[in-house]
């Protein structure tokens, strides 16, 4: 963010609904589907409020609750010439739409051998901390990083938010833009000026010297607390946002870990096979020879969301649960 | 082929052995050369390898049992094979089930599951190795400390590791890099029972000196070091004889071992472990070295005795460098320069502390330099680079009335002098003006010759025989008496 | 000739709908001779096309799995004929009658089936997938109702670019099962999109048939509260099914929303290359053979006068021909180099990633 004349402190929702008014403005192919999202209601959290006075509820899209066909209306739409903006109010619904997503969507450019293009931007959030429980807490980028064809983007902040769902919207390709729910009133600075961020370019967020930390959307947050604990122990933490999973920056990642010789790979959801192994395995082969002491995960547990608040904070990974095995990592102990 | 494990002969005089634990379990596959049980002799315990690969099929002594040399204490299959479950019983008659029909794996299952068989079915299915206990050959290495040991053409397996487990991490190459004369200590062989031993009671490994073959760590050093710290006993099964009461011996102090003990109680055990040392003694007349010292003294700057001993080694090094060479990895490597280190005795402890380039120093300079380290060691503030880098030793207890003495060599270097007392002494005084003084012929003595009295101090100079030899050794120690002698060969 | 011929008696024509032709009337007057011989030629082509690949298929030059037409063709040459080249149609696994009744030419067809470099999705679809995107040819799929979410979309799109092209979504009985069928066609009516949905019922969902599919259904009627505009048609009749489809076509394109068409058909083999069929009754085969629609269009041709015996059979040789150079063509065709397949996954990185050029693909 260099050069950057007029910053305002805005939330990570006002950003994401920023993005959208301007790529709006901007090609009137880009248009909204989804539920709830003309106002009065402007969507389950509030992103696309005041849209539809602005744009008209054609190009702000209010579909019935029927997952599966506005996702695969925005496949349609997106075949034929427009660059539709689909929500997912949340991602555990994506479930319904799933064969939309993954087997139309992001194979239709590769089976008809570069015909197509699928310009469609899916948007939707998950995340724990709202004892919304199991069907509406979770948070599944490993299953749409594993399929070939689709981009994976989370953006932590409110200034990547914004640039980072302009260029989704701009790419010519299916994206998935996993948000969470608890960072849509979460602030930060966000440029006046007219930017956007490149996919495949991950964020340092902290340079630290002692060990590196990978992490995702909220838990970035964590790992950004964990360091400020951490300093005051001597402990010098590299905090690095991949912002997207796919594509992913994986040679900063493997320059950090040159530098800190330790690498912990942090996010909210379960641990089995979560997206930290595929992390991990690429840095592993990549950096295998700067790695001084076993690579860690620290994720939520492999179970299910439960309800109760006080059982949902014991599996959400917070900065204590990161500074601990970063601790114990630079002690030696493990 | 079924083949038995036997009770060893451990030992001339061994007559029985216990069998203190099995390393492998029934039906558990084993290598040639894999420790397999481990025995107990009146002497120490000792992990017994197997001669052949195998699987062991029938454990017939098991742990905590003695039994005679010669015993089969189990029997074991080649792989691929089986043991018929009437293996080793007296032959039955036509009653006797031909088991050979049987599926092998069947065969076995049915063997295992005999409870007079005297298998452990829980060891059977602990395959992995047990916690602490590393498969044969496999070194605990981080990928780095792999990588910059592979860079360097470190062994990995010199180095102790300071990480989790005793992992060897890449702080523990960089020391072993930067500190080329410190000692990289050997990391401790220890048997597993031990290892775990140790691991229960909290002690360190590597402050225990084994006694096993090869310098292992068995069962009993780990009991004789924890016995510093533990009330003893008497032996359990003692034969009771009619001799005045025993009073258990207590414990009035613990020194730990850390800090400047623990390295120099581990440092003189890895040399006299490791060094071939031979020890030459020669007299010298301290009358030259004593008249310098007053001279210097005189003039306004005062040196002492080991100022004046560093400087004529140091000379002599350079006209003999075969004893200014340290022991590398697999080859002795000649150094380029000089640093003698004075062995300093603080109440923290034995310090070594290096005057860097001796050879190029005068004898006022090296004593301004040994006073400042000197100074510097007794207060605890001793840079690091004061403390290593020597290329040969000067230690000196005449001031405490010790004559002649054999000092620990301070690896990785090759030479170490030790200085004893000056004793004033009544000596032959050879006739100068005689054609043969001072050669081999004036041994049988002179008419001329006279008895007086010399201040005579004994060099003691060890050296390791692995490096250097006697001869060359000895040259160089007549070349430092004869500095000695005559300081004027100094300039 | 490959093809089979039915017994010409035409007793066993059954009247399914108030569109059907009968022989004793003339030519129709809303299709001229030259658009009746090109649906003839086409739905001979197609038929052709299928028997050749069977053929090819069970000799283990195409690869994969073949789901063959023969028997509806009618259904895709009526509705294309009311079609243009700029509206779109979406299509299923089986869907080489649908491709090649909206223009597909047959030697690209081969050249993808036999996975060559110049195959219409250059040997990376396969016969599933097949999908010409010059023509509106958006895609066949290989999953059940996989196009029924994504066709209402087509037609949003023309709604929202403002022009006056179609949408028509091709699927089976067996899609009307899923979910997607029932939210496409409840989004098509809320949205008034100009969309055309045409389900071939050919009675069986793969072995299930129809009638354990859905209780007691007619399948227009079912669909008619959606309020869409809902008609069935005898789909062995490929006038009749034009006539539907014309219908359909002028709502649309006058902006007056979504219509359903339940074509009637048969298809005469099993549902892959390799099923023996053995749920489909044997009378019941033999009965929709009689009624081949392709046959009864010949009939029909020749007895309105447009045809002459020697040009249909000069036109069955033209066929055969076209198709045998067709597979000539195939077969000469270079094969895509293996790195194709690392390909065209993304328009702006490639598969690992990393950025591409600006306009590579």
């Amino acid at each position: 963010m260099a050069d950057v004349k007029h910053l305002r402190e805005i939330s990570y929702r006002d950003a994401l609904r920023e993005a959208l008014r301007e790529e709006m403005l901007r090609d009137e192919r880009v248009f909204l589907m989804g539920e709830d999202i003309a106002d009065p209601f402007g969507s389950a959290y509030k992103v696309t409020l005041g849209l539809s006075p602005e744009f008209g509820t054609d190009r702000v899209r209010q579909t019935p609750i029927s997952e599966l066909g506005f996702v695969g209306a925005g496949v349609g739409a997106a075949l034929t010439g427009m660059r539709p903006v689909v929500e997912l109010m949340y991602i555990d619904f994506s479930t319904l739409p799933m064969d939309q997503i993954a087997n139309q969507a992001a194979k239709i450019r590769y089976m008809s051998g570069g015909q197509a293009q699928v310009p469609l931007v899916i948007r939707t959030q998950g995340g724990m901390g709202r004892s919304s429980a199991a069907h509406h807490a979770q948070s599944l980028e490993a299953w749409f990083v594993h399929i070939p064809g689709l981009l994976v983007a989370m953006p932590s902040t409110p200034y990547d938010a914004k640039g980072l769902l302009k260029t989704a919207i701009r790419l010519n390709d299916p994206v998935m833009f996993i948000e969470h729910k608890l960072l849509y009133n979460t602030e930060g600075p966000v440029p006046d000026e007219e930017y956007t961020i490149p996919f495949g370019v991950v964020d340092v967020k902290r340079e630290g010297t002692d060990c590196t930390v990978v992490a995702t959307s909220r838990t970035v947050l964590m790992a950004l607390q964990a360091a400020e604990m951490l300093a005051q122990e001597g402990i010098s933490l590299e905090v690095i946002d991949p912002r997207t999973l796919f594509p992913l920056d994986v040679e900063t990642i493997v320059d950090s870990v040159k530098k800190t010789s330790r690498l912990v790979v942090a996010h909210e959801s379960p641990e089995r096979g979560g997206f930290a192994a595929e992390v991990i395995a690429q840095v592993a082969d990549k950096g295998f020879d700067y790695i001084d002491a076993p690579i860690q995960r620290v994720c939520a547990p492999s179970v299910p969301t439960p309800f109760a608040r006080h059982l949902e904070d014991f599996i959400i990974v917070n900065e204590t649960h990161i500074a601990d095995r970063v601790r114990r990592l630079v002690r030696g102990e493990i | 082929m079924p083949f038995e494990v036997k009770m060893p002969q451990l030992g001339l005089t061994m007559e029985t052995g216990t069998v203190v634990n099995w390393l492998v379990g029934v039906g558990e596959h084993f290598t040639s050369g894999q420790e397999i049980l481990e025995v107990e002799t009146d002497k120490a315990t000792v992990a017994v390898e197997a001669h052949h690969e195998g699987r062991l099929a029938r454990v017939l002594v098991p742990a905590g049992q003695e039994a005679a040399v010669g015993t089969t204490l189990a029997v074991a299959v080649s792989p691929g094979e089986s043991l018929s479950p009437d293996w080793g019983l007296p032959r039955a008659g036509t009653g006797a089930v031909a088991a050979d029909i049987m599926p092998a794996g069947m065969q076995w299952m049915q063997t295992s599951g005999r409870s007079d068989a005297g298998d452990d079915r829980s060891r059977a299915s602990a395959r992995w190795p047990r916690p602490g206990a590393l498969q044969p050959g496999v070194v605990r290495a981080s990928w780095k400390a792999r990588a910059m040991a592979h860079e360097a053409g470190v062994d990995l397996r010199t180095l102790a590791g300071s990480g989790a487990g005793g992992r060897v991490v890449a702080v523990d190459v960089t020391r072993a890099l930067a500190a080329p004369s410190g000692v990289a200590p050997v990391p401790p062989v220890a048997s597993p029972v031990a290892a775990q031993l140790a691991a229960a009671l909290g002690l360190d490994l590597s402050r225990i000196v084994g006694s096993g073959p090869q310098g292992r760590i068995v069962q009993a050093d780990v009991i004789s070091a924890a016995s510093a710290l533990i009330q003893g006993r008497v032996a359990p099964g003692a034969t009771p004889v009619s001799r005045p009461a025993r009073v258990a011996t207590g414990i009035s102090g613990v020194i730990p071992l850390t800090g400047v003990r623990g390295t120099v109680s581990e440092r003189m055990a890895a040399s006299a472990h490791t060094t071939a040392r031979v020890t030459l003694f020669r007299e010298v007349d301290a009358t030259a070295m004593i008249d310098l010292r007053a001279r210097f003294s005189a003039q306004g700057t005062p040196v002492a005795y080991n100022d004046i001993l560093t400087r004529v080694c140091a000379t002599a090094l350079r006209d003999y460098p075969e004893a200014n060479a340290r022991m590398g990895d697999g080859h002795i490597e000649q150094l380029d320069c000089i640093h003698i280190g004075v062995a300093v005795d603080t109440d923290r402890g034995l310090l070594v502390p290096v005057v860097h380039h001796a050879d190029t120093l005068s004898i006022p300079q090296i004593a301004a330099e040994s006073a400042r380290l000197i100074e510097a060691a007794r207060s605890g503030r001793c840079l690091p680079d004061d403390l290593s880098g020597g290329t040969f030793t000067i230690t000196n207890l005449g001031m405490l009335g010790v004559e002649g003495f054999t000092p620990v060599i301070n690896l990785p270097e090759c030479c170490i002098l030790g200085v004893g007392r000056i004793v004033r002494k009544p000596v032959v005084i050879e006739s100068l003006s005689h054609p043969d003084a001072g050669t081999d012929e004036a041994e049988g003595g002179h008419p001329s010759d006279a008895l007086g009295v010399r201040p005579m101090m004994m060099l003691s100079l060890a050296c390791d025989h692995r490096v250097i030899d006697g001869a060359p050794a000895a040259r160089f120690l007549e070349h430092v008496a004869q500095l000695l002698r005559d300081p004027l060969l100094l300039l | 000739m490959s093809e089979k011929m039915a017994d010409k008696d035409e007793r066993s024509v059954r009247q399914h709908s108030a569109n059907e032709m009968h022989p004793e009337e003339g030519p129709p007057d809303d299709l001229t001779q030259e658009q009746l011989l090109g649906m003839y030629r086409r739905m001979r082509l197609i038929r052709g096309f299928e028997d050749r690949a069977k053929e090819h298929f069970e000799a283990g030059e195409i690869t994969g799995f073949l789901h063959l037409s023969q028997g509806q063709e009618a259904v895709p040459v009526g509705v294309c004929t009311a079609l243009r080249k700029d509206d779109y149609i979406t299509s299923t696994h089986r869907g080489h009658h649908d491709v090649i009744a909206k223009g597909c030419d047959v030697k690209y067809m081969f050249a993808e089936l036999y996975g060559r470099a110049n195959g219409y999705c250059k040997g990376k679809g396969g016969s599933m997938h097949i999908a010409d995107f010059s023509q509106g040819i958006i895609g066949a799929t290989g999953i059940v109702s996989g196009s029924l979410p994504t066709a209402p979309g087509i037609a949003l799109s023309i709604k929202m670019r403002g022009t006056d092209q179609v949408a028509v979504c091709f699927f089976g009985d067996g899609a009307t099962a899923e979910g997607g069928f029932h939210e496409a066609l409840n989004l098509s009516a809320l949205w008034q999109v100009p969309i055309i949905f045409v389900c071939q019922n050919n009675l069986y969902g793969l072995s299930h048939p129809w009638d354990k599919t859905a209780f007691k259904c007619e399948l227009a009627r079912r669909v008619s509260t959606y309020n869409v505009a809902a008609e069935c048609t005898d789909g062995m009749d490929a006038v009749a099914v034009y006539r539907a489809a014309e219908k359909a076509v002028e709502r649309a394109r006058a902006g007056g929303g979504p219509s359903f068409i339940e074509a009637k058909t048969y298809r005469f083999l099993g549902h892959y290359v390799g099923d023996p069929a053995l749920y489909m009754p044997k009378e019941e085969r033999e009965m929709w053979r009689e009624r081949d629609a392709t046959l009864k269009l010949g009939r029909q041709l020749r007895a309105w006068g447009y045809m002459s015996e020697d040009e249909d059979d000069q036109m069955a040789a033209d066929v055969a021909k076209e198709l045998e150079e067709a597979i000539a063509f195939a077969k000469s065709s270079p094969k895509p180099p293996p790195e194709d397949a690392l390909t065209d996954v993304y328009g702006h990185f490639d598969y690992l990633g990393n950025p591409l050029d600006e306009g590579g693909r």
